[in-house]
């Protein structure tokens, strides 16, 4: 009987667009350098006031955006087509932002929506048109949508039934999240600052992450993943960041090492007073060592449900470069316990775990490792 | 690939309008959660509750989410008015599976896939494949469009408007005795043809054993 088996699993290729940056090499230099991506805008929010948003500057569609980004890995890797590779996406509203434009152009009807376009599934359904993948998933958990996607593709290749997994991650910014996340109070009229005691929310943002995941050695291995749900509120977190801590405890299970391994950790750190303090309050209880923590969410705004591929793409940076980039923004810490660096910090990186947090308590981590020469 | 499973029990539900009898008094205690629970967490609850569900990791799958949800958002959104938090933290696609994970007091995981009119297959293969580790899988799926828009929306003719199929399941050596065969059910959403075809199939058998390839 097939079960699923240890097997060592890579990062082949990877890409990524954000606000701060079209390219992950962009993306990561925009942390190094603290440029932010995130911008003020008044075409948002339905009472016109203004709105802190991470859209893509861009004259390109998200839709354009996005193939962009896999056609850059598909480049990248070894592979002539992705006629034999699984997608995987992972996405939270799919294509709310077309549907969004179609009610509203047609007076309030839903005369001209297609469900292809409308629904999740656009993704998927644009990307196998173009491309011809051997079969597609798409997974929406909201904000760890992408990271789900991580966590199967992971099972898929240890189970044998195929050699390669596309992960993409994509979100556009869309007029439900914007209001949306503005109607439960903790959208952020300035850039948002994670972990900071005076921190005042989040900022809502677009972006696209891949990666291609295979069995052929590269300079990153992806080791560990864990899930979790809360069991406590449909937005809240646990208080005590339960839920965050048994998926980091999970990733560790699978990846076989204990907590003082890990070197540094990508948080979700989204900027709202719930989030940072339990998600501070899990790593605190969990890493005596205090590794180092960072959100990067100030740079590139909180993409949703393209954050899980945007965060594992830039723990993968940091991995490679061996430099963690600083918390911009940081001024007043408010958990004394995290080690969050206000600087860059160039230190030897084995491992790092990338978190991502969504509603409803749904958490998963993610462990992947630098390979050094000698191992 | 091919990965047996073992239908340990199924449930189902289908409604023209509005499933009745989904026992929320008993099944949900607490009135203030019961009234945030959106149509499809009820029938979530309920299918759970009639699979003899614990603490297995859970698979969900729907093609069109919290669509009563959503188009209050937009509604509010196009009208200029205020949008209601609880339509906005009802609108994910994970929302029967996170107040199931609340009532149940599970923290394990739970995951929530949606391919369209592909969507019960996805379940099938996500499921399958996770249940490789070898514990029981609850897989779930549930589409309930009884909303304002559906006049407009309906281009199939689907007259069931609320529906969902839950199979627990485990990974088995047993021979497979239930194979897809796509079968069509014009009268509901074909984003739960796949489940609902090894539903019938499995009510059928004494020990349903269901082959999934991925």
């Amino acid at each position: 009987m097939a079960m699923l088996k240890s097997k060592e699993i890579y990062i082949q290729a990877m890409s990524a667009s954000c606000c701060a940056g079209v390219s992950k090499e962009e993306i990561y230099e925009s942390l190094l350098l603290s440029k932010s991506g995130i911008k003020k805008h008044k075409d948002f929010l339905i009472d016109g006031s203004l709105s802190a948003i991470g859209k893509i500057d861009s004259p390109h569609s998200f839709e354009n955006i996005m193939l962009e980004q896999v056609e850059d890995v598909l480049k990248s890797s070894e592979l002539e087509s992705f006629h034999n590779t699984f997608l995987l996406v992972g996405s939270s509203v799919g294509g709310m932002a077309w549907s969004e434009e179609q009610f509203i152009g047609s007076g309030g009807s839903c005369i001209d929506i297609d469900l292809n376009r409308q629904s999740i599934y656009s993704i998927s359904h644009t990307l196998n048109k173009k491309y011809g993948f051997k079969d597609s998933i798409t997974f929406s958990t909201a904000c760890t949508s992408s990271s789900n996607a991580i966590v199967f593709a992971k099972e898929l290749l240890e189970s044998g039934a195929c050699e390669e997994v596309l992960v993409v991650g994509a979100d556009s910014i869309s007029l439900t999240t914007v209001n949306g996340f503005n109607a439960l109070g903790v959208l952020s009229d300035e850039c948002a600052t994670p972990f900071d005691r005076d921190r005042t929310g989040m900022n809502v943002a677009e972006g696209v992450g891949v990666i291609l995941l295979g069995s052929m050695p590269s300079d990153i291995k992806l080791v560990g993943v864990g899930c979790s749900s809360d069991a406590h509120n449909i937005t809240h977190p646990h208080p005590e960041g339960n839920g965050a801590k048994s998926a980091m405890q999970n990733a560790l299970d699978n990846a076989n090492l204990d907590a003082s391994s890990i070197d540094y950790i990508n948080a979700h750190g989204t900027g709202t007073t719930a989030n940072d303090r339990a998600e501070g309050r899990a790593i605190i209880s969990l890493f005596p060592n205090r590794p180092l923590v960072g959100s990067t969410k100030s740079i590139t705004g909180h993409t949703l449900g393209a954050c899980g591929t945007i965060e594992l793409i830039i723990s993968a940076m940091v991995l490679k470069n061996q430099t963690v980039p600083q918390n911009f923004n940081l001024k007043n810490q408010e958990l004394e316990e995290l080690n969050l660096p206000i600087e860059n910090i160039s230190i030897e990186i084995k491992f790092a775990l990338s978190n991502a947090f969504a509603f409803g308590g749904n958490n998963v981590s993610i462990i992947i490792q630098k390979v050094s020469d000698e191992s | 690939m091919k990965v047996n499973l073992k239908i340990i029990s199924s449930a189902v539900v289908l409604a023209d309008t509005k499933c009745e009898e989904l026992q929320e008094k008993i099944l949900v205690k607490k009135m203030m959660l019961r009234r945030r629970l959106t149509r499809s967490s009820r029938i979530a609850v309920y299918l759970a509750s009639k699979v003899g569900y614990g603490h297995e990791r859970i698979v969900f799958g729907t093609a069109y989410g919290e669509v009563n949800a959503t188009a209050d958002i937009i509604e509010s959104i196009y009208n200029k008015t205020l949008i209601s938090p609880t339509a906005f933290q009802n609108s994910v696609h994970n929302t029967p599976v996170s107040y199931l994970s609340m009532l149940s007091e599970n923290m394990g995981e739970m995951t929530t896939v949606s391919d369209l009119f592909n969507t019960s297959l996805s379940v099938l293969k996500t499921g399958a494949i996770k249940a490789l580790k070898g514990d029981r899988i609850l897989l779930l799926n549930i589409d309930a469009f009884n909303f304002k828009f559906i006049e407009q929306m309906n281009r199939c003719g689907v007259s069931k408007l609320e529906s969902g199929v839950a199979l627990m399941v485990e990974v088995t050596q047993e021979e497979a005795n239930i194979y897809i065969e796509d079968e069509r059910y014009g009268e509901v959403s074909p984003s739960l043809w796949q489940m609902l075809e090894i539903y019938n199939k499995a009510e059928k058998l004494s020990n349903p054993v269901l082959e999934v390839e991925i």
